[in-house]
């Protein structure tokens, strides 16, 4: 009985992902501006660091080979991780669309992380074309794990970073409830990520105060710690903290997440009719 | 019979903040609001049977969509006891929503950029319907509304009667024993108006579903509810048969008059109040105590070729109490 219950709420956001997937097929052109965006950011990412390695070996404690794998590498978990479509949960609120769903046997959160894995594919399938140019015009040393356990390590902590990216987000589509201005501190907190998170380069480069400070935020834990991880450059300790830290931020935002819900939905008005 | 609706007492006040007009208004507004308590819906009580297809009148801002919100669980009341099919709609527990259906005349759920089939799959799935009952639902539906050739045309595509056909499908296909239905003819013309109506008719009475309707529209009114609830101002005004709405408020009758001969209108206005006169017709308004009085007098001091006495329309009726707001 509680296996049927399970598959057919499994099912139910199976079928919420793959609408999106449809959907999503139907913005073309802002479909593939996007990726367009993405190509760009890693290309200047590229070129930027080529031009340092030009006229020395290492730089920051890092060859151009492993510079240009660590990019590589972060390309791919920040496609995965940082791909979204809770950018539109403020506008359901804001606009009163909120009540369709309010009124149907369904969890808003799961409808929206459907929505988040859906267009996390749909990105990770069509970068797979882009990285592949990418990888033949910078050449980056594809660096593959030495022990499985990696695979899984790598796995779960890029899981984390989804549920944790995933709850800040929805935290600024909650905002919704209350404001209509999500758009700026939405944007500030993508300004500092851009710089924070990992996906331009190392964090390590850094002196080790500000990488330390860094360490205490949630943005490390978006693309540079699983970056790491994947690429075994972290002791067994430093893994584990990176996991207890994505852990606390997940709590700490599931916690944001679950009082802002309810104090907004209790606040609602279900406006326009 | 014991009700499937249930509103006892219930208040719904909301806080707004105003606002002084201009740029100066908005810079004072970041540094102190002033807010306001508006009363939308201020102790209304009724019930509602199983089965009873009852219409909701009110003039905008009367409450009556709120009551609706409050009934769906999209809005917590301030006070009241509310049950809906058992349930305490802003529970929102699965049971309760798998029974009932809101359908917004200005909201949509349809997918926009697919075909309405899409809408309908992942409602099949949110609702857990299953496949029999499904494709059963779905054929009885498309085939009452007649859109077999739509359902499967990019929703944007369609014109706003067939999109709103296909917003009744997707909210009906779980066969909601309550169904609520909030201005579900707005803006459309009247052909459509009226498609819309049978429908609502015949699902009232194929499937036994309680439905609860609001409207601008009369039309949908008279031809659909037996009763009526008038509110105003978040306040009950009427509860009952829409033919008592005439016996109680209804405080004049109307003469309509063909003459035979010429008359003048200043003895017209010795018998009522002329609404119209336009030789050999004309329509006078008389207290309702007095019109068979008045009719006789009419008969023995005009020449008359034709006379009626008639109920005045229930729009007019219903007009003069919002506007004497009692």
């Amino acid at each position: 009985m509680e296996n049927k219950l399970l598959l057919n709420s499994l099912k139910k956001y199976w079928i919420v992902a793959k609408v999106s997937w449809i959907n999503g097929f139907t913005y073309l052109t802002s479909f593939v501006m996007f990726r367009v965006r993405q190509i760009i950011q890693v290309v200047v990412a590229f070129s930027l660091w080529e031009a340092i390695f030009a006229s020395t070996i290492t730089a920051f404690g890092y060859t151009s080979a492993q510079m240009f794998t660590y990019i590589f590498a972060a390309s791919i978990i920040g496609y995965v991780v940082t791909s979204s479509r809770t950018i539109d949960v403020a506008g359901v609120i804001h606009s009163g669309d909120l009540s369709l769903y309010l009124v149907k046997p369904l969890n808003f959160f799961l409808f929206w992380f459907s929505r988040d894995v859906a267009d996390k594919l749909q990105n990770v399938i069509f970068s797979a074309i882009e990285l592949a140019v990418l990888f033949f015009i910078f050449h980056p040393t594809l660096y593959i794990p030495t022990h499985i356990s990696t695979i899984f390590l790598t796995l779960f902590t890029v899981g984390g970073a989804m549920v944790m990216f995933f709850l800040i987000n929805t935290m600024f589509g909650l905002l919704g409830f209350w404001t209509p201005d999500v758009w700026a501190p939405r944007f500030l907190f993508y300004t500092i990520m851009f710089f924070t998170a990992g996906s331009f380069f190392p964090l390590d480069i850094f002196p080790n105060s500000i990488v330390q400070a860094l360490s205490y935020t949630p943005f490390p834990y978006v693309i540079f710690f699983p970056t790491k991880v994947l690429l075994e450059q972290l002791s067994s300790v430093e893994v584990v903290r990176g996991i207890l830290f994505t852990g606390m931020w997940v709590g700490l935002c599931g916690l944001g997440v679950f009082t802002m819900w309810k104090k907004g939905v209790h606040s609602y008005e279900a406006e326009g009719r | 019979m014991e009700s499937i609706i249930s509103v006892q007492h219930l208040k719904k006040y909301y806080k707004v903040y105003k606002k002084q007009p201009g740029l100066m208004g908005s810079l004072k507004a970041l540094f102190a609001r002033k807010y306001e308590s508006v009363q939308a819906v201020n102790d209304i009580s009724f019930e509602i049977e199983p089965g009873e297809l009852v219409g909701f009148i009110g003039p905008n801002g009367a409450g009556k969509t709120t009551t609706l919100k409050v009934l769906s669980g999209l809005l917590y009341p301030t006070a009241g006891e509310i049950s809906v099919l058992g349930f305490t709609p802003w529970d929102r527990k699965p049971e309760f929503q798998k029974q009932f259906s809101l359908v917004m005349g200005q909201k949509n759920q349809l997918w926009w950029d697919l075909p309405a089939m899409e809408t309908f799959l992942l409602n099949k799935a949110i609702y857990e319907i299953p496949d029999t009952q499904y494709k059963h639902t779905l054929n009885k539906l498309v085939t009452l509304l007649d859109v077999k050739d739509v359902i499967n045309i990019q929703v944007r595509k369609l014109s706003l009667g067939q999109r709103m056909k296909c917003e009744l499908i997707a909210a009906l296909l779980h066969n909601p024993k309550v169904l609520f239905l909030d201005e579900p003819t707005i803006g459309l013309d009247v052909v459509m108006q009226k498609v819309m109506r049978d429908f609502v008719r015949e699902y009232n009475t194929t499937f036994g579903a309680t439905i609860l309707l609001t409207s601008h529209y009369m039309d949908d009114v008279k031809e659909l509810c037996k009763r009526v609830i008038i509110i105003d101002h978040g306040k009950k005004l009427f509860d009952g048969k829409l033919q008592d709405i005439i016996d109680k408020y209804a405080k004049n009758k109307i003469l309509s008059v063909v003459f035979s001969k010429e008359t003048d209108q200043k003895k017209l206005e010795t018998i009522g109040k002329v609404k119209s006169f336009e030789f050999p017709s004309a329509t006078i308004l008389v207290p309702r105590k007095e019109a068979s009085r008045l009719a006789a007098k009419l008969l023995e001091d005009f020449s008359i070729a034709d006379l009626n006495i008639e109920e005045p329309p229930i729009e007019a009726i219903i007009r003069d109490v919002f506007q004497n707001g009692k």
